[in-house]
């Protein structure tokens, strides 16, 4: 058991790392999300996420052919995970999201960062993040008033090994009002990976907190319905 | 329906104020022999129309006619001239216990008896005689002239229905406040150029008895724009609804008559001038008076509390979780898109409920899309730990409540939260399964509707009950408590919580 005051961010770290575990470990090619338990919401709340995450070019809802779906189940120490394979917008993309959280991986990514060339590399990042992400948006804010918001991100350290980049590298994912305060972005040799909240504006008065490892078996929304 | 006595009915026929029925109750021909008719279905134990009864209307101008209710078939109409009916009309009424008779009684549309009255010739040089007196169009001009010719979506979009509102092509949907005169203007052409002015009295006849009548005016050729206002009695009735507002029109006194006779426009009728109804629902569209005034109106009274909680009873739960029944882009269960109408698409959605904030939402903007009076916003309520010990709730429109409201001990960090159970000092409960006995909710808000009115403030919780007082609406929980929370997942967010201090238990 640990309390806020003692993980400070590692589980930042943790987090990317069980992504890893869970890439290892492998996915189940699903052709239709509507097979999964909870198939019908977990499609509803994907669809949404995209819709709020991704630039329309690239939401894998948007694609034809359709983007390839397969799923991760949550064992006794990942959770459950739905990948999206596709290419849009000359990208190569993969997005893995579990209830919680959207890794958006750009492979390739043409453009990169090119040290020969001297180009910076958060220009990169957020030119890049232009292409994937819609940075540029709104949220109902805790006065339940629209707030604009435009991510920029910025680099923080080495993580790693590899840059990371955060658009609020102070903001605390744990107590943040929703997914417009944060987002962060690793780069690697062979991909670009930004890392995205799946949190909405607590507009309805419960601190809500879902368990990712029942996400496709609808348990998690079971204390909020 | 409308329950009166034949005698009653023939009463107001002869002082004129018998007004329209529903046209579809009649045939082209009768319309044109019966200017205005009203359908009335006899008391159950009426008393039956005698042969006086029946002189004494006919008498007067009227037409009487009886029909069966189940059928839609032409009623049996009677004049005075039309002796061969009278038998029909007595067969049918020594029958009447064996099916419900409908009384149909119009007036007689009024013909001119007298020549008409010349006033001159505009021209200097009559050559003819009137030959047209043309509706070309009408206006109405005491209706709000706020609402958009968006009647098929949510969103706030649309023109601005124009003026005028009903022409031979088209005809506006209007908004009107009950209770008051119905103002309109017809436009008229009159010819041909060289035609004499005439001297004529302008009549309209609407629902719900509703009359339009000018002093003598002089009818010249050209254009004319007449503007009328209904008599001072009847009014517009004190109920919202939907009206067809079709209005037979003629003129006495000249040598032709209007043509056309008829106008007929969709009349909103609400409590008062419609008002955006907040951020997201702003705007007053055609689809939304369609349904705030459906709504509004089956409620059947005009008393904006019971409104309210009638309202607030058609989404009788509160929901945090996306219905996948519920297209994604309108945003299940937040209804936070503007661009597709905020909390409006809830009418389609009802049964799925909403967030509580939501549903506020949607009622301020029914009963602001109808005028409905009374001060009414979207006020969040909770309690703070330093404020009265947390006895006292404290309310504010807009507010997010305890989020995030914290303080150190020691080296911990202790967060203020409503709690949806009975709590249990030092226990530690999970956040994460409400199927396990040590669950726990932590809670920042309680979302209302505040509605004050006649000096009567009310609370109505979206999904969560009505209360008399903010102090009430923290009954909707069971304390205040200080807790510590624990177990962080993958997000950092915290899946068990531990209750360090229960500051103030409200039940």
């Amino acid at each position: 058991m640990a309390s806020l005051d003692n993980t400070g961010y590692l589980f930042l770290d943790t987090l990317w790392q069980t992504m890893s575990i869970i890439d290892s470990e492998g996915y189940v090619p699903i052709d239709n999300l509507q097979q999964l338990p909870d198939g019908r919401r977990v499609e509803a709340v994907s669809r949404l996420w995209s819709e709020l995450l991704l630039n329309p070019a690239v939401n894998p809802f948007h694609l034809s052919p359709p983007a390839k779906h397969s799923v991760h189940f949550a064992t006794p120490s990942t959770f459950d995970v739905l990948r999206h394979d596709y290419t849009a917008d000359d990208l190569r993309l993969v997005v893995r999201e579990s209830v919680n959280v959207m890794f958006i991986r750009v492979e390739g990514t043409p453009g990169v960062y090119d040290a020969s060339s001297g180009g910076k590399i958060h220009d990169h990042v957020n030119a890049l993040a232009s292409r994937t992400l819609r940075i540029q948006s709104s949220y109902v804010g805790d006065d339940f008033r629209e707030v604009s918001f435009h991510w920029s991100f910025r680099q923080v350290a080495h993580s790693g090994g590899v840059p990371f980049f955060s658009t609020a590298p102070d903001v605390d994912t744990g107590q943040m009002w929703c997914w417009a305060n944060r987002a962060d972005c690793k780069v690697f040799n062979d991909s670009t990976c930004f890392l995205c909240f799946k949190i909405r504006e607590p507009t309805g008065g419960r601190m809500v907190v879902l368990d990712s490892k029942h996400w496709f078996d609808g348990e998690c929304w079971k204390p909020y319905e | 329906m409308t329950y009166l006595s034949a005698k009653d009915l023939f009463s107001r026929l002869i002082k004129g104020t018998i007004s329209t029925g529903s046209s579809e109750w009649t045939s082209q021909s009768e319309r044109q022999r019966i200017s205005a008719y009203t359908r009335y279905e006899l008391e159950k134990k009426p008393k039956p129309l005698s042969t006086d009864d029946l002189v004494y209307g006919l008498a007067n101008n009227a037409f009487v006619g009886f029909g069966y209710s189940e059928l839609r078939a032409d009623p049996l109409w009677m004049s005075a001239s039309s002796e061969s009916r009278s038998w029909a009309y007595n067969d049918l009424w020594k029958n009447r216990e064996n099916f419900p008779v409908n009384i149909y009684i119009g007036a007689k549309r009024f013909r001119r008896i007298h020549p008409p009255k010349l006033l001159g010739c505009p021209t200097g040089e009559c050559k003819s005689g009137m030959e047209h007196i043309t509706l070309i169009a009408m206006s109405f001009l005491s209706d709000h002239h706020k609402m958009k010719d968006n009647g098929t979506s949510w969103v706030d979009s649309g023109n601005l229905y124009g003026k005028p509102d009903w022409t031979p092509a088209h005809a506006n949907p209007v908004s009107h406040s009950m209770g008051e005169r119905v103002e309109i203007q017809l436009k008229l052409s009159v010819g041909p150029p060289s035609a004499s002015e005439e001297e004529g009295i302008f009549h309209g006849t609407s629902p719900t008895n509703i009359v339009f009548t000018t002093s003598p005016i002089r009818v010249a050729p050209d254009g004319m724009n007449l503007t009328m206002s209904s008599e001072p009695e009847p009014l517009l009735p004190q109920k919202v609804q939907k009206l067809t507002f079709g209005v037979d029109w003629w003129v006495e006194g000249t040598s032709v008559q209007l043509a056309p006779d008829q106008t007929s426009n969709t009349l909103y009728v609400t409590m008062g001038v419609p008002e955006d109804g907040g951020d997201k629902e702003a705007g007053i569209t055609h689809k939304r008076m369609e349904t705030a005034v459906g709504l509004v109106g089956g409620i059947g009274s005009l008393d904006p509390h019971t409104i309210v909680k009638a309202l607030m009873d058609k989404v009788p739960e509160y929901t945090l979780v996306q219905n996948p029944n519920v297209p994604p882009e309108l945003d299940h269960p937040k209804y936070f898109k503007k661009d597709a109408g905020g909390a409006w698409p809830i009418a389609d959605w009802m049964k799925y409920y909403a967030e509580c904030q939501a549903i506020v939402r949607f009622v301020l903007a029914v009963i602001k899309q109808v005028g409905c009076s009374g001060d009414a916003e979207l006020v969040t309520v909770w309690a703070e730990p330093h404020v009265d010990g947390g006895k006292t709730a404290i309310e504010k429109v807009n507010g997010s409540g305890l989020r995030n409201y914290s303080k150190t001990e020691g080296e911990e960090t202790w967060y203020a939260a409503l709690v949806d159970k009975k709590p249990v000092l030092k226990h530690i409960y999970q956040r994460i399964d409400n199927n396990k006995p040590n669950y726990i909710g932590l809670n920042s808000f309680e979302a209302c509707l505040r509605l004050s009115h006649a000096g009567v403030t009310k609370y109505y919780g979206g999904g969560a009950g009505t209360y008399d007082s903010a102090d009430e609406v923290l009954k909707a929980f069971h304390a205040l408590c200080w807790v510590k929370l624990l177990s962080p997942n993958e997000m950092n967010q915290f899946t068990e919580a531990q209750i360090m201090e229960i500051v103030h238990s409200y039940r």
